[in-house]
């Protein structure tokens, strides 16, 4: 007879969940025959108990628990390459976020960021005036229709001091190599990558039409960028109208410059070096040598594989929004993959990426090791070489 | 009938349980119909294939002296046949009929009522006034020639050859390696019995070898195939071997003393062959052959080693490939399979640390001809303590192989007990699902697991060895989610056997284009019909068995392959074979000779006859695609029961209603 047994508990399936995910572009749900490979294969198995097999089984029959998972993910995206039915794993997090966000169920640092975009044009909340600042002292020039290529400099390049220095090293790679290029300044506002991943569309939806609608009126062709996370949406999320532009990361544009013996790296740069793929230039958009290329033409340098590279790269922890979430020590993806550099004894971690390098620099601070190893953005180090230092 | 005696139609509308009736409206397409020209009756049954639909036909065809029939109902793929006969028994000529399909192109398409009402009554009108200009067309058959081709020499071509053979046919048996076996003569155990495989296969390969009604062409392969069933010339090539095996005594003293050491392709690498030798030491013909490639003598003319110790003289380098020509009466393509690699393999260690081997490699190490007279070392000859058994490896995968290969699952607990019993190691299954359907392949596992081996519900994500740990040390580190508790594994083992899936062998595209098949997505050929005819194709006389049609286990094999030699024995025991009526004809008169049909014909059915000038047409290889009626610039060639106005009638039927 039903309910004379009320001491046992059992979870009914609650199936709008699961309808609302799948309603939420996450129709990939049905295709997992939960073998969890995704588990076995996430950087996070090494530090927390997170596992999506099992998230997606949760949200399959709408059990509890699957919210506190839904913003760990940071979309590395080795889950996906290695899924046996090639489930966009990544995009499941986003549907279940933006399912989240509906019902203001956000971390508060997301929802600073989220704000940040919508009213200043970054994650930040610095003044969108101020956007191109840094840039008054740099042979930068505006750029005009007619101008061949647009710098695209990501928001992390504009505004973090830190991070600044790689968009002066890159302007002068470029000036040096005497391409036409020119900056938006203060006319640019953030790719939304961020709003992106964090299933925030609305707000991806409008940053990228703001973009968009620029990049029309100045009959934008060519877009170089310093961050995977701007290339990846620019190449594959933005929804232009009419003709997309070319984007191309600036790793390849130098690594064409080089082999052209139009950049000529000469100057010794004596330095064990190795080469942090990050996960949105690799595996999301393939490009592998072009940056190993660049570091083989720089005379001095020994470049050192980790354990995980290429295809097989460890994220920084920066994707998905993981930049932005406060996360306690212990549980940092950030500080085993600096341990992986230093144990595969090099003194200098090269990335593309001005989210790695952000990641990557606070864990070594964190892990006070400052005195082993250091964090070069891919600018930084091709430009030591083709100039000398003045000291 | 003359073509302008008076038609009298009658039309049979089917209801197909409800599989028509609940969208269309049967009565309005009765009615429809019964008030077209030259309709003398209109009558709707529940199921008109049955043996009272088919009665109520024949009562009616005598009754009104009908001589024109129209059925409306499933596809005619499915049925044409059966109400042909009844046309046949009423004494009818066949082709006086015509199939309406309201079912596949009508009622199970659309919900809409109405709209599928309309059509049906659009298709049944086109039928009625083609079916009014059909005209009686000769039934022909052709001789069946008594001679089978088998291709391939695993076990599942061998037993076709043998029931064949027995059955007092003559047979040719061609194979690509210098021994018929296969891949069941490079295991060690079969299950889930663990019976011998030698055991039970060398005998049937021996009956091959000594069978007088088999001819065995092995290091051969098939390089052309012309003609049709019942006639089928094949060529055959055969590489030299640059050993006469009618001289050839198998003493073995060439192999002894040859210089060179090649890896063996029969032990999947782990073993080293000269260049003078056999497959394996029980192989049929166990007679040696030259492999060109590597021997000293046919590459630098140095060496000549063997031919000093063949005692028989039978070493010849002068030996040099040979064409054969055969006439069949059907083929049967037995071409298996052959272990997958795919690119996966890397992450999980191999190629790049020892001790990872793949599921050939370890039925190898296994086997008591093999490597290691059948015991389970690793690399460094030591036992191992500890095995993992990985499944799915490159099957049931989107990047690679996305069907499953049927196999592995049983393979893997054999591979589980074979290790225990040899070892005692610690075994872990790393398994998705376990697929045990069939014959006492549950009870089998079920034994597995009562040996002690751990099954662990995960897809291995990687192998590494880099440890954590002391544990680690040394060790293979095994890493995978155990699904069914949740927990992220690293499981330390020596030695990783990766369950490769089954992928079609090399050489399909090219028996593909021979024989006139086609292959599906995954590479496998494609059956007639996938459950009423798994062992035919869409070519007649040519019979798929075994893996060549996708993954199968041994006695799904055997059991193809028997009904293959029963489907030849067959088109023997008739003698004869009906062919199509429906061919193309050229008229002769109308024919300008200007060649065009020849090359489009996809059958090479039409040739030019020099003294006439004209093109002529050989019925018996034309199918009557009517691609020659399409061609042609004066009208001569045209295809029959296709031709113009038939067709124009029936596009008027369907437009005007």
């Amino acid at each position: 007879m039903p309910g004379t047994i009320e001491l046992i508990k059992y979870t009914s399936p609650m199936l709008e969940i699961a309808q609302a995910v799948v309603e939420a572009k996450g129709e990939e749900l049905k295709k997992c025959y939960q073998c969890g490979t995704c588990t076995a294969v996430c950087p996070w198995g090494n530090l927390i108990d997170f596992n999506p097999r099992q998230f997606i089984e949760e949200i399959r029959l709408g059990f509890e628990g699957f919210e506190e998972n839904s913003w760990k993910c940071v979309n590395c995206r080795l889950c996906q390459d290695k899924c046996p039915n090639q489930i966009d794993i990544p995009q499941l997090f986003q549907s279940v976020r933006s399912i989240l966000l509906a019902w203001q169920s956000c971390p508060s640092e997301l929802n600073f960021a989220l704000a940040g975009i919508r009213s200043q044009g970054n994650p930040w909340q610095e003044d969108k005036e101020k956007r191109g600042e840094w840039a008054k002292d740099v042979a930068l020039p505006e750029f005009t229709p007619g101008t061949e290529y647009l710098f695209f400099n990501c928001c992390a390049n504009d505004y973090d001091t830190r991070n600044q220095a790689i968009a002066e090293a890159a302007v002068e790679i470029l000036n040096t190599a005497g391409l036409n290029f020119g900056y938006l300044g203060n006319k640019a506002t953030c790719c939304g990558d961020m709003a992106y991943t964090a299933g925030e569309n609305e707000i991806f939806q409008s940053t990228s039409a703001k973009n968009m609608q620029t990049f029309t009126e100045l009959q934008v062709e060519k877009i170089l960028t310093l961050s995977p996370h701007c290339l990846n949406a620019f190449k594959n999320r933005y929804e232009f109208e009419k003709n997309r532009p070319t984007s191309t990361h600036l790793v390849e544009t130098y690594s064409e410059l080089v082999k052209n013996e139009i950049l000529k790296p000469q100057f010794e740069v004596n330095a064990k070096v190795t080469y942090h793929d990050p996960c949105y230039l690799g595996r999301y958009n393939g490009i592998f040598d072009a940056p190993r290329d660049i570091l083989q033409a720089i005379p001095g340098v020994e470049l050192i594989e980790m354990n995980h590279n290429r295809e097989h790269s460890f994220c920084c922890g920066g994707g998905g929004g993981g930049a932005w979430l406060d996360t306690v020590k212990g549980e940092r993806l950030g500080d085993l993959r600096v341990l992986e550099a230093v144990e595969a004894s090099a003194e200098v971690i090269v990335t593309a990426c001005p989210y790695c390098v952000q990641m990557l620099e606070a864990s070594i601070v964190g892990l006070g090791i400052e005195d082993k190893i250091k964090v070069m953005e891919i600018s930084e180090i091709l430009l030591s070489s083709l100039k000398q230092e003045e000291k | 009938m003359a073509r302008n005696e008076e038609s009298r139609v009658g039309v049979f509308v089917c209801h197909c349980g409800v599989n028509i009736s609940s969208v269309v409206n049967i009565d309005k397409v009765v009615q429809a119909a019964s008030q077209q020209e030259g309709v003398v009756v209109a009558k709707d049954y529940k199921f008109m294939c049955s043996t009272p639909g088919q009665e109520m036909i024949l009562a009616d065809i005598k009754e009104h002296k009908l001589n024109r029939i129209i059925v409306a109902a499933c596809s005619p793929r499915l049925h044409e046949e059966t109400f042909k006969k009844v046309l046949f028994t009423a004494g009818l000529n066949p082709y006086f009929f015509q199939m309406a399909n309201i079912r596949e192109q009508d009622a199970w398409v659309t919900e809409d009522k109405e709209l599928a009402t309309g059509k049906a009554i659009s298709l049944v009108t086109g039928a009625i006034r083609r079916v009014r200009l059909h005209e009686s067309l000769p039934t022909r058959e052709v001789d069946i020639k008594p001679g089978v081709l088998v291709i391939g020499g695993g076990i599942t071509g061998i037993e076709a050859a043998l029931q064949i053979a027995d059955a007092g046919h003559k047979v040719v048996l061609v194979e690509r390696e210098p021994s018929i076996g296969g891949h069941m003569a490079q295991f060690d155990k079969t299950f889930p019995t663990l019976d011998c495989s030698a055991c039970i296969l060398t005998p049937k390969m021996n009956s091959v070898g000594t069978h007088p009604n088999i001819n065995l062409m092995t290091s051969s392969e098939v390089t052309d195939v012309s003609g049709y069933i019942g006639n089928y010339d094949v060529t055959v090539k055969t590489k030299a071997r640059f050993v006469n095996h009618d001289l050839c005594t198998s003493c073995g003293d060439c192999m002894e003393k040859c210089p060179v050491k090649v890896p063996s392709e029969f032990d999947e690498g782990l073993e080293k062959r000269g260049a003078i030798y056999t497959l394996f030491p029980q192989g049929v013909p166990n007679k040696p052959v030259i492999d060109a490639e590597n021997c000293l003598m046919l590459i630098k003319e140095k060496c000549g080693l063997c031919e000093k110790v063949c005692e028989p003289g039978a070493i010849d380098f002068k030996d040099r490939e040979k064409e054969t020509s055969i006439t069949v009466g059907s083929i049967i393509t037995a071409t298996g399979y052959k272990f997958a690699k795919p690119s996966i393999l890397r992450d999980y260690g191999y190629g790049i640390f020892d001790n990872v081997l793949t599921a050939p490699e370890f039925e190898r190490l296994n086997n008591s001809a093999g490597p290691t007279v059948g015991e389970i070392l690793l690399k460094d000859g030591g036992k191992p303590q500890s095995v993992a058994i990985l499944h799915c490896i490159g099957s049931r995968d989107k990047n690679f192989n996305e069907y499953c290969s049927k196999v592995c699952c049983m393979y893997s607990l054999k591979f589980s007990h074979l290790v225990k019993e040899k070892t005692g190691a610690e075994v872990f299954e790393f398994y998705i699902d376990i697929r045990a359907a069939g014959k006492s392949y549950e009870e089998f596992y079920d034994r597995i697991r009562e040996e002690d081996v751990h099954f662990i519900r995960g897809k291995v994500g990687s192998v590494t060895n880099i440890p954590l740990n002391d544990e680690e040390k040394g060790k293979l580190v095994v890493i995978a989610e155990n699904t069914l508790a949740g927990k992220r594994l690293r499981v330390p083992v020596d030695m990783v056997i990766l369950s490769t899936g089954l992928e079609c062998s090399d050489g399909v595209t090219d028996m593909t284009r021979m024989l006139k098949l086609s292959i599906d997505k995954d590479g496998f050929f494609i059956e007639k019909h996938p459950k009423l005819a798994p062992t035919e194709t869409a070519t007649d006389g040519i019979y798929i068995a075994g893996c060549c049609s996708g993954p199968k286990d041994i006695p799904e094999s055997v059991a193809s392959a028997q009904a293959t030699a029963a489907m030849a024995l067959k088109l023997i025991s008739k003698g004869k074979v009906e062919v199509e009526a429906t061919t193309s004809w050229i008229n002769e008169e109308l024919c300008a000779g200007c060649k065009l049909c020849i090359g489009v014909c996809p059958y090479n059915a039409i040739e030019y006859d020099e003294e006439k000038g004209i093109s002529i047409l050989n019925e018996v290889l034309c199918k009557g695609c009517g691609t020659c009626a399409a061609t042609c610039p004066n009208g001569a060639a045209m295809a029959r029961h296709f031709n113009d106005q038939q067709i124009l009638n029936e596009i008027e039927g369907v437009l005007l209603s």
